[in-house]
């Protein structure tokens, strides 16, 4: 009885620290995005690396436990690098782009591979952030943009997609994933 | 990747055709259609300005202000662009020059939205 409830307790902990450490590994690579020099003249495309470990945690969490390392996620990159105005924008966006990305996992039921998830996650992140940008211009021509980002969506997606599937295989090698999942 | 990867992939980029096919259809239109073209300028969903762009033949530059900073715009062969901007991003700056109806640009921290627009007249009495 004793052991079962030390043994609950240290597989709690060990998702707490994996959870922390996928936030931060979120931070440094929002920050290496900034680094790169990559401009495509539209409001809003990036390459959207950090939906990188939002994926992955959507594959080894609960629902609950991945919503809460998304916001943490949002709130410290805005914190750190961002401004209020950021942090409306990547909300929108990467809440839109959460939930989406949880309804295609559940509805195509292993039937889309990780490529597919993350184009639909880079697309609507994309939605998210239009809509509150209109929101806050007060102007929705702005939407004039969504079929650009619906193609830089794609192929950030796909680079995202092949990253996470390489990620998720290689952490279902090591023994942390056995730890989570008890 | 899978089968349903690729139906995703393929429909998403039918969707954006589509959108591109119906902004182009549009553009086309008015310009073969000898109609006015003008550009509106929104700065916090409030009309700012209007500019002609079919008769000007001589290049000016105008401030949009806001209570968010500035914006210069520069006119010229019959499009504009922006030119300046105080903005910390600059998007606005590397949208570069624009003179189809329908194009925008878009300032996001100054909430200033160009757009160019166009008159299309129905014009069916030649082809049917």
């Amino acid at each position: 009885m004793e052991l079962a409830r030390q043994e609950n307790q240290l597989s709690r902990i060990h998702k707490l620290v994996f959870i922390a450490i996928l936030v931060s590994q979120a931070l440094v690579l929002s920050y290496i995005e900034r680094l790169i020099p990559l401009n495509f003249y539209i409001p809003g495309a990036k390459l959207g690396l950090a939906n990188i470990v939002t994926l992955t945690s959507l594959y080894l969490f609960t629902f609950r436990e991945s919503l809460f390392l998304v916001l943490l996620r949002i709130m410290m990159t805005c914190f750190i690098v961002g401004s209020f105005a950021s942090f409306l924008y990547s909300f929108a966006g990467g809440m839109l782009s959460f939930f989406a990305m949880y309804l295609f996992i559940k509805i195509s039921s292993e039937k889309m591979s990780t490529i597919g998830i993350s184009i639909v996650g880079g697309v609507f992140h994309n939605l998210g952030q239009l809509l509150m940008a209109a929101f806050i211009i007060k102007n929705i021509r702005i939407l004039y943009y969504l079929p650009f980002l619906m193609l830089t969506g794609v192929v950030t997606g796909c680079v995202v997609g092949i990253s996470v599937k390489y990620l998720l295989r290689y952490l279902r090698s090591t023994n942390i994933y056995s730890k989570l999942k008890r | 990747m899978k089968k349903l990867d690729l139906v995703l992939i393929v429909m998403i980029l039918t969707i954006a055709a589509v959108f591109f096919g119906f902004n182009y259809y549009k553009s086309y239109l008015v310009e073969n259609s000898n109609s006015d073209i003008w550009a509106e300028i929104y700065v916090g969903g409030e009309l700012n300005t209007v500019i002609p762009l079919k008769n000007g033949e001589e290049d000016y530059e105008i401030m949009i202000e806001s209570d968010d900073g500035k914006n210069v715009v520069k006119v010229h062969n019959q499009g504009l662009e922006v030119i300046e901007a105080d903005c910390p991003d600059h998007i606005c700056e590397s949208s570069g020059f624009i003179d189809k109806p329908g194009q925008i640009i878009v300032c996001l921290p100054h909430k200033v939205v160009v757009e160019i627009k166009g008159e299309a007249k129905e014009d069916i009495n030649g082809i049917s």
